[in-house]
């Protein structure tokens, strides 16, 4: 029975993360994706900031439950998603800065979330504290890979190497990892090798990556949908021709 | 002004519009649809973009969409 | 006389030039999934404009006449979620008594348009970049007028694509992204025409 149950809160723990993740599944949450993923660096810090969120008001909507009166549930988990996020916001502001004015309006905007109020609508006001815990930071996790995909993907592409040290300011200078060209010895100067495509900073390419991400991942699934199919008809033919070749007389009943 | 001042106008602030939400929005539930609108809902075109999972006709109409 | 060209010119830098969807990323949500349904997309249009208008006239003054005098202006995001839900939910309860035919057309939208990333962000940018209330009502109705304009060509573009032949894992959403990649080009040629 406890195995059971730790197996229940690991399931959606980890769907989450992969099979029902926010963003190429469910198609959530689309503003910060296309928005923040120019640089590598501010998407994972929004995915940090939205993970911290998103749990801390999965488990606060969970907690209050019993207490909030069925008619006035969304009125209060607003007000429970807008404080947290005005609490991160003024973190932010204080530790982190530069990732504060990367972000710009759309740390405010992780209020409307359409993650942060589906989950807390549909899982939070059903489940226990615990549940609700796993599940917020399982879809958080998953929001976070998602968004750091598309941002490297963009940033790679675009600028043809990735920045560190520019957003989180800790890691010391900007370091520069060439990946689509060569260095410059210079910020202003031009590289020897160029092989990078500016468009991929531009909105444009934003729409672009995902648009062609999210086909990726429906050619896979109709690949695994096609193999499904065959494997069934084989198996239906094998038995049919087993069911022929051998006529077993006890099998009264079952007609193919 | 002191700290604890700024900390009971900004209580105060959020309650009032809080009790203005939750006034507002309890009455807008508790209105009954206009006659002649009750099957708006049953023409799901226009809820497709919908992702508010609370909408009480929103399991209704993803359903009918999805299968 | 200068007022009024400024402004004019604002409107049409916020909805064309600095487009709501297109450039500054706001309202996607609503964008992609409206599907190809034309009147859908009309609609919930006319709706988007109707509710970011009257939620910058309200938020405006309430932040520089409430939350700025009182010293709170951290308070700025949660007073804001709280004017625009509730102004939905009461001209929401006025249509329901008095117009069932506005209802009719566009009641059903009107609670989706409290998450709708257009709203909030106007009113934030509003006060978050210090403009004066003639520039924040000319950001609100040029922010409107590019949300209807884009949502509508969207709409209209996708009813073409219904009929044409795309590949099998393009089908739906993902070409629809793609597309809307081609539009935000096309905008993007509209860049610098109005020099603010």
């Amino acid at each position: 029975m406890m195995e059971k149950k730790k197996s229940a809160h690991f399931q959606s723990f980890v769907s989450g993360i992969w099979k029902e993740n926010p963003l190429f599944v469910s198609l959530l949450g689309l503003c910060p994706a296309l928005a923040v993923t120019k640089s590598l660096e501010a998407a994972f810090g929004m995915g940090i900031l939205f993970t911290i969120v998103l749990v801390c008001s999965n488990v606060l909507v969970s907690a209050l439950r019993k207490v909030i009166p069925d008619e006035a549930k969304t009125p209060c988990e607003i007000v429970i998603i807008a404080t947290f996020v005005t609490l991160v916001k003024m973190l932010t502001e204080a530790m982190l800065p530069e990732l504060y004015s990367t972000l710009g309006v759309f740390l405010s905007l992780l209020v409307v979330n359409c993650i942060v109020l589906g989950r807390s609508e549909a899982f939070a006001v059903k489940n226990g504290v615990v549940d609700s815990l796993l599940d917020g930071l399982g879809n958080g996790i998953g929001y976070t890979i998602a968004i750091c995909i598309i941002a490297l993907l963009r940033e790679v592409l675009g600028t043809g190497m990735l920045t560190f040290g520019e957003t989180f300011t800790f890691l010391g200078g900007p370091h520069h990892l060439y990946i689509l060209t060569g260095p410059s010895a210079t910020p202003v100067a031009q590289p020897a090798w160029d092989l990078s495509l500016s468009f991929f900073q531009t909105p444009g390419g934003a729409f672009l990556v995902l648009g062609i991400i999210l086909a990726v991942l429906a050619a896979i699934r109709n690949c695994k949908a096609e193999k499904a199919k065959v494997d069934a008809r084989l198996k239906k033919a094998a038995e049919a021709a087993a069911s022929k070749g051998n006529p077993t007389p006890s099998q009264g009943g079952q007609s193919k | 002004m002191s700290s604890a001042g700024y900390l009971a106008i900004a209580i105060s602030i959020i309650a009032v519009l809080l009790a203005v939400f939750v006034f507002s929005f309890i009455a807008y539930r508790r209105t009954p649809v206009p006659q002649g609108c009750e099957d708006v809902i049953a023409n799901s075109e226009k809820c497709e973009a919908c992702q508010q999972t609370g909408c009480p006709y929103y399991a209704a109409i993803h359903k009918k969409e999805g299968k | 006389m200068n007022y009024l060209v400024a402004f004019v010119l604002g409107i049409l830098s916020y909805a064309l030039i600095n487009n709501v969807v297109l450039v500054r990323f706001y309202g996607i949500c609503s964008f992609v999934g409206v599907g190809n349904k034309v009147k859908s997309a009309a609609s919930m249009g006319i709706a988007v404009t109707f509710v970011i208008l009257l939620a910058t006239l309200i938020c405006y003054p309430i932040y520089h006449f409430v939350l700025i005098p009182a010293g709170v202006p951290f308070l700025d995001t949660i007073t804001y979620i709280l004017v625009i839900a509730s102004l939905v939910q009461v001209v929401g309860l006025f249509i329901k008594k008095h117009s069932p035919a506005l209802y009719k057309s566009l009641g059903i939208y009107l609670p989706l348009i409290t998450t709708n990333c257009a709203v909030l962000g106007v009113v934030t940018e509003n006060t978050d970049s210090g403009l004066s209330f003639l520039e924040s009502l000319s950001n609100g109705l040029g922010t409107a007028l590019g949300f209807f304009i884009t949502i509508f060509l969207f709409a209209c573009i996708r009813v073409r694509l219904e009929g044409s032949k795309t590949p099998k894992a393009f089908k739906g959403i993902p070409i629809a992204l793609i597309v809307a990649c081609l539009m935000a080009m096309a905008f993007m040629g509209l860049s610098g025409v109005i020099n603010l």
